[in-house]
């Protein structure tokens, strides 16, 4: 560090003692030291953060691609933009995908007779605001020693406990029909309930059946609200 | 460089360290009761201090079109983390004043102080668990990478100077100041949080190269007023002891100005002085120390370095927010800049 001061002035400057010309060059020189090793320390940090995990986290930004070149793109912001939004509709989706995957994993059971769960599950819909529809997922497993057919879901409607319906045309499946299920494997099921616009809030109660599963059944339930909450 | 009322950036840490200071109390108490910990783990959040880095960092999300609700945990995440440090470099410093009021080493013993330092540092870091939900996997993880930068920075930065204290080393220049500066001060109270701000404000979309710059500039100044608030400051306001700075023997730029231009008995004497330690150094001689940083012009010095940062951070700044709209939260970032230089507290 440079000394810049005047040790023989009466005092340092803070209070009166320097003259203006002492203290106009005093303060043009710290001045320019600090700048320029300022400079120097932000450049040096600004490759150290850069550097940092730069393997571990992708950021969007300047990068290069696998053969070491820099992707023409990467300093376009509305190109970096696009990604962004595009990685938040990613993140919803896959949001989407989770909860549709939790709600279907209580029903992930085991059965003898190459059927749906035994029964203790219960597949729970998302909330659902009047018009608006709710779907979960089912699995059917053939743990049993023979082929199934023809395995037809569907439900006779669901009810409030003030008696208030969602009709059975209101709750569709996909695929409509299983034709066969070998034995030891598995056929998902899409259950999608469709409120009607008139629907009153509340939740409704129904259960889930399988044409040719005579002993299986599976308790259904959605509320349909107002305001849907926030996820 | 023009000065600014200094009504804006006392508004803007009001409202933003308001914001911080209630996250940091709901994220204390879901920390759950233990005896011997939780009053220390309240004690330095609830004495009130500046609310400067959250306020940067929630002040830099609007800024950049984010919404303060989205940076909060990350926010208050930091206003905990510095409130860690604060414990611990208490201890180090064997400080006697934090805001007012004996330090929380010296009101409940060092092994209970340091095991609170520990426990606020891990508060902080479970607070940071919210972002996944909040911002997503990618940003979540971005937001993250900036602390684990940070930290190791602030840590590196507080050994170093710790180091040069046991060594008793004055053979240090501006680059070496600014380089402890950078790492143990400026990059967890303005890099970070604008860093942070910015990323989450933008969605992970800006560039964050130019925040480094104007971060330093600003932290830059920031620290070297604090080292002469440490000097010349009412102790009512300033909260620390009089003349700490000089007790403990830290290297601030006005002690290292001193050495470089002291003749070669006030260096000898200077030399004999950081020697000892803190406790065989009385008022009177850092007293004279202070006389001599006066007669040398090293005060002078600091503050005409410090106002050479803030006219930095004030063009940096520029680049750093080139293109956003001017709005209340950016006019407010844009408001610390006088503030860092000006403040008396």
């Amino acid at each position: 560090m440079s000394a810049t001061s005047d040790p023989n002035g009466a005092d340092g400057g803070t209070d009166g003692g320097a003259d203006l010309e002492w203290a106009t060059r005093l303060a043009v020189e710290v001045q320019r030291l600090g700048l320029s090793t300022a400079d120097a320390v932000v450049s040096r940090f600004v490759r150290l953060v850069g550097d940092f995990g730069a393997d571990r986290v992708d950021r969007g930004g300047s990068e290069t691609d696998g053969s070491g070149r820099v992707r023409m793109v990467a300093d376009d912001s509305a190109y970096r933009r696009l990604q962004a939004d595009l990685e938040r509709a990613l993140e919803g989706y896959l949001r989407l995908l989770r909860e549709l995957h939790e709600t279907a994993l209580p029903l992930l059971g085991r059965t003898d007779d190459g059927s749906a769960t035994d029964g203790s599950g219960r597949l729970e819909l998302p909330q659902v605001r009047p018009g608006g529809s709710s779907s979960g997922r089912v699995w059917l497993h053939n743990t049993s020693a023979a082929e199934a057919h023809a395995l037809r879901p569907w439900t006779p409607g669901l009810c409030t406990h003030s008696g208030a319906a969602i009709e059975p045309g209101h709750v569709t499946f996909d695929p409509p029909l299983v034709p066969t299920l070998p034995i030891d494997e598995s056929a998902a099921l899409l259950v999608m309930v469709s409120a009607p616009p008139d629907a009153a809030p509340g939740v409704y109660h129904g259960v889930l059946l399988v044409e040719n599963l005579p002993e299986q059944s599976m308790p259904l339930a959605v509320e349909v609200v107002a305001q849907v909450a926030p996820r | 460089m023009s000065s600014r009322c200094p009504a804006e950036p006392y508004r803007g840490l009001s409202h933003y360290g308001s914001l911080a200071a209630e996250e940091c109390r709901r994220q204390l108490r879901t920390s759950g009761d233990a005896s011997y910990l939780t009053p220390l783990l309240d004690d330095y959040p609830s004495r009130g201090g500046k609310g400067l880095r959250p306020s940067i960092c929630l002040g830099t999300c609007e800024a950049f079109g984010g919404t303060a609700a989205a940076a909060l945990p990350s926010a208050a995440s930091i206003e905990l983390l510095h409130n860690a440090f604060l414990v611990h470099d208490d201890i180090e410093d064997a400080s006697l004043l934090r805001r007012g009021r004996p330090t929380l080493h010296r009101c409940w013993g060092t092994p209970l102080a340091l095991n609170a330092g520990d426990g606020l540092a891990l508060v902080a870091m479970s607070t940071l668990g919210a972002n996944g939900e909040l911002l997503g996997a990618r940003l979540s993880s971005l937001v993250m990478r900036e602390f684990e930068f940070m930290s190791r920075q602030t840590v590196s930065g507080q050994a170093l100077e710790l180091g040069w204290r046991m060594d008793n080393r004055l053979d240090l220049d501006a680059d070496d100041y600014l380089d402890l500066i950078m790492r143990k001060t400026c990059w967890y109270t303005t890099v970070l949080p604008l860093r942070v701000g910015a990323l989450i404000g933008s969605w992970g979309t800006a560039d964050l190269d130019p925040l480094v710059a104007f971060g330093f500039h600003l932290g830059a100044a920031f620290q070297i007023r604090d080292d002469i608030l440490n000097l010349t400051g009412d102790v009512s306001r300033y909260g620390k002891e009089p003349l700490g700075d000089l007790l403990e023997g830290k290297r601030t730029l006005m002690l290292l100005h001193l050495a470089a231009a002291a003749d070669s008995s006030d260096r000898s004497w200077l030399e004999c002085y950081l020697d000892g330690e803190r406790q065989d150094r009385r008022l009177e001689e850092a007293t004279e120390l202070y006389e001599l940083m006066r007669r040398y012009g090293s005060i002078a010095f600091a503050e005409s370095f410090a106002s050479g940062m803030a006219e930095a951070a004030r063009i940096s700044m520029e680049h750093a927010f080139a293109g956003l709209p001017d709005t209340p939260a950016r006019e407010f970032v844009g408001s610390l800049i006088p503030y860092m230089i000006e403040r008396d507290a």
